[in-house]
Protein backbone atom coordinates (compact mmCIF):
# COMPACT_ATOMS: atom_id res chain seq x y z
CA UNK A 1 0.00 0.00 0.00
CA UNK A 2 0.90 3.22 -0.37
CA UNK A 3 2.97 5.82 2.15
CA UNK A 4 0.98 8.02 3.31
CA UNK A 5 1.89 11.88 2.98
CA UNK A 6 1.72 13.54 -0.56
CA UNK A 7 1.07 10.35 -2.98
CA UNK A 8 -2.10 9.42 -0.53
CA UNK A 9 -4.10 10.07 -3.85
CA UNK A 10 -2.10 8.39 -6.42
CA UNK A 11 -2.66 4.67 -6.64
CA UNK A 12 -0.43 3.87 -8.52
CA UNK A 13 2.88 5.29 -6.88
CA UNK A 14 2.54 1.94 -4.39
CA UNK A 15 3.93 0.13 -7.32
CA UNK A 16 7.14 1.83 -8.28
CA UNK A 17 10.39 0.14 -8.26
CA UNK A 18 13.17 1.75 -6.18
CA UNK A 19 16.40 1.14 -6.43
CA UNK A 20 17.65 0.40 -3.32
CA UNK A 21 21.65 -1.09 -3.82
CA UNK A 22 22.56 0.16 -7.27
CA UNK A 23 24.46 -2.62 -8.65
CA UNK A 24 25.66 -2.88 -12.01
CA UNK A 25 27.35 -6.41 -13.72
CA UNK A 26 28.79 -6.22 -17.31
CA UNK A 27 26.82 -3.59 -18.17
CA UNK A 28 23.60 -5.26 -16.58
CA UNK A 29 21.41 -3.20 -14.23
CA UNK A 30 21.09 -5.74 -11.82
CA UNK A 31 19.96 -3.15 -8.57
CA UNK A 32 18.35 -4.41 -5.42
CA UNK A 33 15.11 -2.96 -5.91
CA UNK A 34 12.13 -2.82 -2.97
CA UNK A 35 10.68 -5.43 -5.13
CA UNK A 36 13.84 -7.97 -4.84
CA UNK A 37 13.37 -7.03 -1.49
CA UNK A 38 10.49 -8.29 -1.33
CA UNK A 39 10.79 -11.47 -3.39
CA UNK A 40 13.72 -12.33 -0.33
CA UNK A 41 11.89 -12.24 2.71
CA UNK A 42 8.82 -13.97 0.42
CA UNK A 43 11.33 -16.81 -0.36
CA UNK A 44 13.09 -16.69 3.36
CA UNK A 45 9.23 -16.69 5.00
CA UNK A 46 8.33 -19.90 2.93
CA UNK A 47 11.62 -21.10 3.92
CA UNK A 48 11.41 -20.16 7.97
CA UNK A 49 8.08 -21.70 7.62
CA UNK A 50 8.75 -25.23 5.85
CA UNK A 51 11.95 -25.70 7.43
CA UNK A 52 10.78 -24.87 11.46
CA UNK A 53 7.45 -26.78 10.71
CA UNK A 54 9.12 -29.91 9.57
CA UNK A 55 11.92 -29.57 11.38
CA UNK A 56 10.12 -31.64 14.87
CA UNK A 57 8.52 -34.63 13.08
CA UNK A 58 6.33 -34.63 15.45
CA UNK A 59 3.57 -37.02 15.55
CA UNK A 60 1.09 -34.77 17.49
CA UNK A 61 2.37 -31.98 14.84
CA UNK A 62 2.63 -28.35 16.36
CA UNK A 63 1.02 -25.09 14.81
CA UNK A 64 3.48 -24.39 12.28
CA UNK A 65 4.19 -28.32 11.47
CA UNK A 66 0.23 -28.64 10.85
CA UNK A 67 0.80 -25.38 8.56
CA UNK A 68 3.42 -26.86 6.66
CA UNK A 69 2.16 -29.82 6.35
CA UNK A 70 -1.19 -28.68 5.25
CA UNK A 71 0.64 -27.02 2.82
CA UNK A 72 2.70 -29.47 1.46
CA UNK A 73 -0.68 -32.64 1.14
CA UNK A 74 -2.88 -29.36 -0.50
CA UNK A 75 -0.38 -28.68 -3.64
CA UNK A 76 0.92 -32.61 -3.10
CA UNK A 77 -3.42 -33.43 -4.26
CA UNK A 78 -3.30 -30.35 -6.26
CA UNK A 79 -0.66 -31.89 -8.54
CA UNK A 80 -2.19 -35.37 -8.42
CA UNK A 81 -5.14 -35.07 -9.31
CA UNK A 82 -4.52 -32.91 -12.39
CA UNK A 83 -1.12 -34.47 -13.85
CA UNK A 84 -1.72 -38.00 -12.43
CA UNK A 85 0.66 -39.53 -10.72
CA UNK A 86 3.83 -39.09 -13.45
CA UNK A 87 3.15 -35.27 -13.14
CA UNK A 88 4.55 -35.54 -9.43
CA UNK A 89 7.95 -35.23 -10.99
CA UNK A 90 7.17 -31.56 -11.23
CA UNK A 91 5.63 -31.13 -7.95
CA UNK A 92 8.88 -29.47 -6.29
CA UNK A 93 8.24 -27.05 -9.10
CA UNK A 94 4.73 -26.48 -8.58
CA UNK A 95 5.14 -26.17 -4.44
CA UNK A 96 7.63 -23.87 -4.99
CA UNK A 97 5.54 -21.79 -7.31
CA UNK A 98 2.67 -21.75 -5.23
CA UNK A 99 4.33 -21.53 -1.63
CA UNK A 100 6.21 -18.06 -3.36
CA UNK A 101 3.31 -16.89 -5.29
CA UNK A 102 1.45 -17.21 -1.92
CA UNK A 103 3.78 -15.66 0.39
CA UNK A 104 4.57 -12.35 -2.34
CA UNK A 105 0.66 -11.93 -1.95
CA UNK A 106 -0.18 -12.25 1.48
CA UNK A 107 2.99 -10.27 2.39
CA UNK A 108 2.08 -7.20 -0.39
CA UNK A 109 -0.97 -7.16 1.57
CA UNK A 110 0.52 -5.58 4.62
CA UNK A 111 0.28 -1.81 4.74
CA UNK A 112 4.01 0.07 3.50
CA UNK A 113 4.74 -3.49 1.83
CA UNK A 114 5.92 -3.67 -1.91
CA UNK A 115 2.80 -6.55 -4.05
CA UNK A 116 5.71 -8.31 -5.93
CA UNK A 117 2.75 -9.96 -8.33
CA UNK A 118 1.85 -6.55 -9.19
CA UNK A 119 4.83 -6.23 -11.55
CA UNK A 120 3.54 -8.00 -14.85
CA UNK A 121 7.22 -8.82 -15.02
CA UNK A 122 7.23 -11.12 -12.85
CA UNK A 123 4.44 -12.85 -13.39
CA UNK A 124 4.98 -12.99 -17.20
CA UNK A 125 8.62 -14.02 -15.98
CA UNK A 126 7.27 -17.12 -14.04
CA UNK A 127 4.39 -17.57 -16.97
CA UNK A 128 6.91 -18.05 -20.29
CA UNK A 129 9.54 -20.09 -17.65
CA UNK A 130 6.49 -22.91 -17.55
CA UNK A 131 5.74 -22.65 -20.93
CA UNK A 132 9.35 -22.87 -22.03
CA UNK A 133 9.87 -25.54 -19.72
CA UNK A 134 6.55 -27.22 -20.74
CA UNK A 135 7.61 -27.12 -24.85
CA UNK A 136 11.55 -28.16 -23.66
CA UNK A 137 10.16 -30.87 -21.61
CA UNK A 138 7.80 -31.98 -24.48
CA UNK A 139 10.46 -31.87 -27.00
CA UNK A 140 12.77 -33.21 -24.52
CA UNK A 141 10.33 -36.29 -23.68
CA UNK A 142 8.45 -37.25 -27.05
CA UNK A 143 11.14 -35.54 -29.79
CA UNK A 144 9.32 -34.02 -32.40
CA UNK A 145 5.84 -35.72 -31.62
CA UNK A 146 4.96 -33.46 -29.16
CA UNK A 147 4.25 -31.03 -31.97
CA UNK A 148 1.24 -33.14 -32.46
CA UNK A 149 0.08 -31.42 -29.59
CA UNK A 150 -1.16 -28.84 -31.89
CA UNK A 151 -2.96 -31.30 -33.78
CA UNK A 152 -5.96 -32.51 -32.83
CA UNK A 153 -6.66 -36.35 -33.36
CA UNK A 154 -9.59 -36.92 -35.48
CA UNK A 155 -9.82 -34.22 -37.14
CA UNK A 156 -9.77 -33.87 -41.68
CA UNK A 157 -6.98 -32.62 -42.90
CA UNK A 158 -9.14 -30.30 -44.69
CA UNK A 159 -9.74 -28.61 -41.59
CA UNK A 160 -5.96 -28.39 -40.63
CA UNK A 161 -4.69 -24.98 -42.26
CA UNK A 162 -7.39 -23.86 -39.83
CA UNK A 163 -7.44 -25.96 -36.75
CA UNK A 164 -3.70 -25.86 -36.36
CA UNK A 165 -3.41 -22.22 -36.01
CA UNK A 166 -6.16 -21.99 -33.98
CA UNK A 167 -4.25 -24.17 -31.26
CA UNK A 168 -0.77 -22.35 -31.85
CA UNK A 169 -2.83 -19.25 -30.77
CA UNK A 170 -4.67 -20.93 -27.89
CA UNK A 171 -0.82 -22.66 -26.58
CA UNK A 172 0.70 -18.88 -27.26
CA UNK A 173 -1.38 -17.08 -25.72
CA UNK A 174 -1.16 -19.44 -22.25
CA UNK A 175 1.63 -17.61 -20.67
CA UNK A 176 0.25 -14.32 -21.59
CA UNK A 177 -3.50 -15.32 -20.18
CA UNK A 178 -1.66 -16.80 -17.42
CA UNK A 179 0.49 -13.24 -16.46
CA UNK A 180 -2.30 -10.89 -16.77
CA UNK A 181 -4.46 -12.90 -14.53
CA UNK A 182 -2.66 -13.08 -11.77
CA UNK A 183 -0.72 -9.45 -12.38
CA UNK A 184 -4.20 -7.66 -13.39
CA UNK A 185 -5.87 -9.38 -9.91
CA UNK A 186 -3.50 -7.99 -7.17
CA UNK A 187 -3.00 -5.04 -9.47
CA UNK A 188 -6.66 -3.85 -9.24
CA UNK A 189 -6.94 -4.71 -6.04
CA UNK A 190 -4.09 -2.42 -4.49
CA UNK A 191 -5.28 0.16 -6.27
CA UNK A 192 -8.82 -0.10 -5.06
CA UNK A 193 -7.90 -0.37 -1.66
CA UNK A 194 -5.84 3.20 -2.09
CA UNK A 195 -8.62 4.86 -3.61
CA UNK A 196 -10.86 3.77 -1.13
CA UNK A 197 -8.55 4.98 1.22
CA UNK A 198 -8.17 7.99 -0.76
CA UNK A 199 -11.96 8.70 -0.09
CA UNK A 200 -11.82 8.62 3.19
CA UNK A 201 -9.04 11.21 3.38
CA UNK A 202 -10.75 13.20 0.69
CA UNK A 203 -14.64 12.80 3.16
CA UNK A 204 -12.74 14.07 6.29
CA UNK A 205 -11.09 16.95 4.42
CA UNK A 206 -14.52 17.73 3.04
CA UNK A 207 -16.51 19.46 6.11
CA UNK A 208 -19.88 18.35 6.31
CA UNK A 209 -19.11 15.24 4.08
CA UNK A 210 -17.12 14.15 6.72
CA UNK A 211 -20.28 12.32 8.56
CA UNK A 212 -19.68 9.95 5.14
CA UNK A 213 -16.27 9.50 5.87
CA UNK A 214 -16.72 5.82 7.99
CA UNK A 215 -18.62 4.39 4.56
CA UNK A 216 -15.59 4.09 2.18
CA UNK A 217 -13.26 2.83 5.69
CA UNK A 218 -16.23 0.11 5.93
CA UNK A 219 -15.27 -0.61 2.46
CA UNK A 220 -11.76 -1.02 2.71
CA UNK A 221 -12.50 -3.68 5.56
CA UNK A 222 -14.91 -5.61 3.25
CA UNK A 223 -11.98 -5.07 0.43
CA UNK A 224 -9.01 -6.41 2.54
CA UNK A 225 -11.10 -9.29 3.27
CA UNK A 226 -11.99 -10.12 -0.24
CA UNK A 227 -8.10 -9.47 -1.29
CA UNK A 228 -7.22 -11.96 1.18
CA UNK A 229 -9.58 -13.95 -0.75
CA UNK A 230 -7.90 -13.15 -3.74
CA UNK A 231 -4.67 -13.17 -2.49
CA UNK A 232 -4.66 -16.95 -2.03
CA UNK A 233 -6.80 -17.87 -4.32
CA UNK A 234 -4.79 -16.77 -7.57
CA UNK A 235 -1.68 -18.14 -6.23
CA UNK A 236 -4.23 -21.38 -6.38
CA UNK A 237 -5.15 -20.43 -9.75
CA UNK A 238 -1.61 -20.25 -11.08
CA UNK A 239 -0.48 -23.38 -9.61
CA UNK A 240 -3.49 -25.37 -10.64
CA UNK A 241 -2.95 -23.76 -14.58
CA UNK A 242 0.44 -24.66 -14.04
CA UNK A 243 -0.17 -28.72 -13.82
CA UNK A 244 -2.70 -28.54 -16.49
CA UNK A 245 -0.36 -26.96 -19.11
CA UNK A 246 2.64 -29.63 -17.87
CA UNK A 247 0.01 -32.36 -18.52
CA UNK A 248 0.39 -31.18 -22.21
CA UNK A 249 4.63 -31.71 -21.91
CA UNK A 250 3.80 -35.03 -20.15
CA UNK A 251 1.01 -36.39 -22.40
CA UNK A 252 1.14 -34.36 -25.79
CA UNK A 253 -1.45 -36.82 -27.12
CA UNK A 254 -5.04 -36.55 -25.70
CA UNK B 1 -40.16 -54.36 42.80
CA UNK B 2 -42.86 -52.64 43.92
CA UNK B 3 -43.33 -50.00 40.52
CA UNK B 4 -46.70 -49.44 40.42
CA UNK B 5 -48.32 -48.79 36.88
CA UNK B 6 -48.81 -45.31 37.09
CA UNK B 7 -45.06 -45.00 38.16
CA UNK B 8 -44.12 -47.05 34.79
CA UNK B 9 -46.41 -44.63 33.01
CA UNK B 10 -44.19 -41.61 34.67
CA UNK B 11 -41.17 -43.15 33.26
CA UNK B 12 -42.48 -43.50 30.07
CA UNK B 13 -43.56 -40.19 29.70
CA UNK B 14 -40.58 -38.74 30.77
CA UNK B 15 -38.24 -40.95 28.70
CA UNK B 16 -40.55 -40.18 25.51
CA UNK B 17 -39.75 -36.51 26.83
CA UNK B 18 -36.28 -37.08 26.74
CA UNK B 19 -36.06 -38.56 23.65
CA UNK B 20 -38.00 -36.00 21.78
CA UNK B 21 -35.78 -33.01 23.35
CA UNK B 22 -32.58 -35.07 21.92
CA UNK B 23 -34.07 -35.30 18.80
CA UNK B 24 -34.73 -31.74 18.29
CA UNK B 25 -31.28 -30.99 19.55
CA UNK B 26 -29.67 -33.31 17.65
CA UNK B 27 -31.63 -31.33 14.85
CA UNK B 28 -30.74 -28.33 15.39
CA UNK B 29 -27.53 -29.09 15.69
CA UNK B 30 -27.42 -30.50 12.29
CA UNK B 31 -29.39 -27.79 11.44
CA UNK B 32 -26.63 -25.23 12.73
CA UNK B 33 -23.64 -27.25 10.91
CA UNK B 34 -25.15 -27.57 7.78
CA UNK B 35 -26.13 -23.61 7.95
CA UNK B 36 -22.48 -23.17 8.37
CA UNK B 37 -20.94 -25.41 5.82
CA UNK B 38 -23.46 -23.88 3.63
CA UNK B 39 -22.08 -20.08 4.57
CA UNK B 40 -18.55 -21.32 4.42
CA UNK B 41 -18.84 -22.99 0.51
CA UNK B 42 -20.73 -20.19 -0.25
CA UNK B 43 -17.78 -17.79 0.44
CA UNK B 44 -15.99 -20.15 -1.10
CA UNK B 45 -17.99 -20.57 -4.25
CA UNK B 46 -17.80 -16.84 -4.66
CA UNK B 47 -14.27 -16.81 -4.92
CA UNK B 48 -14.15 -19.52 -7.09
CA UNK B 49 -16.68 -18.32 -9.52
CA UNK B 50 -14.78 -14.98 -9.46
CA UNK B 51 -12.01 -16.58 -10.20
CA UNK B 52 -13.54 -18.73 -12.96
CA UNK B 53 -15.18 -15.82 -14.29
CA UNK B 54 -12.15 -14.09 -14.76
CA UNK B 55 -10.35 -16.96 -16.53
CA UNK B 56 -12.95 -17.43 -18.72
CA UNK B 57 -12.45 -13.35 -19.90
CA UNK B 58 -8.68 -13.71 -20.01
CA UNK B 59 -8.99 -16.92 -22.05
CA UNK B 60 -10.77 -15.37 -24.11
CA UNK B 61 -9.32 -12.38 -24.80
CA UNK B 62 -5.68 -13.45 -24.41
CA UNK B 63 -5.71 -15.63 -28.08
CA UNK B 64 -7.43 -12.00 -29.83
CA UNK B 65 -4.98 -9.94 -28.58
CA UNK B 66 -1.70 -12.52 -29.60
CA UNK B 67 -3.37 -13.52 -32.57
CA UNK B 68 -3.99 -9.23 -33.58
CA UNK B 69 -0.08 -8.64 -32.51
CA UNK B 70 1.51 -11.83 -34.87
CA UNK B 71 -1.37 -10.29 -37.85
CA UNK B 72 0.01 -7.17 -37.27
CA UNK B 73 3.80 -7.31 -37.52
CA UNK B 74 3.52 -10.58 -40.29
CA UNK B 75 1.93 -7.76 -42.25
CA UNK B 76 4.44 -5.37 -41.03
CA UNK B 77 6.99 -7.97 -41.91
CA UNK B 78 5.38 -9.13 -45.16
CA UNK B 79 3.78 -5.96 -46.51
CA UNK B 80 0.01 -7.51 -46.76
CA UNK B 81 -1.29 -5.37 -44.80
CA UNK B 82 -4.54 -5.83 -43.71
CA UNK B 83 -5.05 -9.33 -44.55
CA UNK B 84 -3.07 -11.10 -42.21
CA UNK B 85 -4.12 -9.43 -39.55
CA UNK B 86 -8.06 -9.86 -40.42
CA UNK B 87 -7.22 -13.24 -40.86
CA UNK B 88 -5.30 -13.73 -37.48
CA UNK B 89 -7.62 -11.94 -35.63
CA UNK B 90 -10.26 -14.35 -37.17
CA UNK B 91 -7.63 -17.16 -35.66
CA UNK B 92 -7.91 -15.45 -32.23
CA UNK B 93 -11.44 -15.41 -31.69
CA UNK B 94 -11.41 -18.90 -32.69
CA UNK B 95 -8.86 -20.13 -30.58
CA UNK B 96 -10.69 -17.77 -27.49
CA UNK B 97 -13.92 -19.91 -28.05
CA UNK B 98 -12.05 -22.88 -28.13
CA UNK B 99 -10.76 -22.06 -25.03
CA UNK B 100 -13.81 -21.45 -23.60
CA UNK B 101 -15.55 -23.95 -24.82
CA UNK B 102 -12.68 -26.42 -23.43
CA UNK B 103 -13.45 -24.28 -19.84
CA UNK B 104 -17.10 -24.89 -20.21
CA UNK B 105 -16.88 -28.72 -21.64
CA UNK B 106 -14.27 -30.70 -19.48
CA UNK B 107 -15.29 -34.32 -19.58
CA UNK B 108 -13.31 -35.13 -22.79
CA UNK B 109 -10.10 -33.98 -21.68
CA UNK B 110 -8.53 -32.07 -18.90
CA UNK B 111 -9.68 -31.65 -15.57
CA UNK B 112 -8.88 -34.29 -13.22
CA UNK B 113 -8.93 -37.99 -14.28
CA UNK B 114 -6.40 -39.74 -16.41
CA UNK B 115 -6.36 -38.31 -19.50
CA UNK B 116 -6.55 -41.51 -22.40
CA UNK B 117 -2.86 -42.13 -23.09
CA UNK B 118 -1.59 -42.25 -26.67
CA UNK B 119 2.03 -42.35 -26.74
Amino acid sequence: MSEAGAPVLDPIHQFHVKVIAPLHIFGVDASFTNAALFMVIAALAVVVVMLIGTSSRNIVPSRLQTAAEAFYEFSQDMVRQTAGEDGMRFFPLVFTLFMFILACNVIGLWPYTFEVMAQIFVTATFAFSIIFLVVGYGVYKHGLHWFNVFKPSGVSPFMLPFIVPIEVLSFISRPVTLSVRLFANILAGHIMLVVFGGFVVMLLGAGAYALLAPLPLAGIVLLTAFEGLVAVLQAYVFAILTCVYLVDALHPGH
Amino acid sequence: MGTSPEDQENLQARLAKLTADLQSQREADRKETERKAQADSSGKNLGQAISLGFRVLTEFVGPIIVGALIGWRLDVWLHTAPFLLILWVGFGVAAGFRNVYRLAAPPLRRSGGEPPRQS
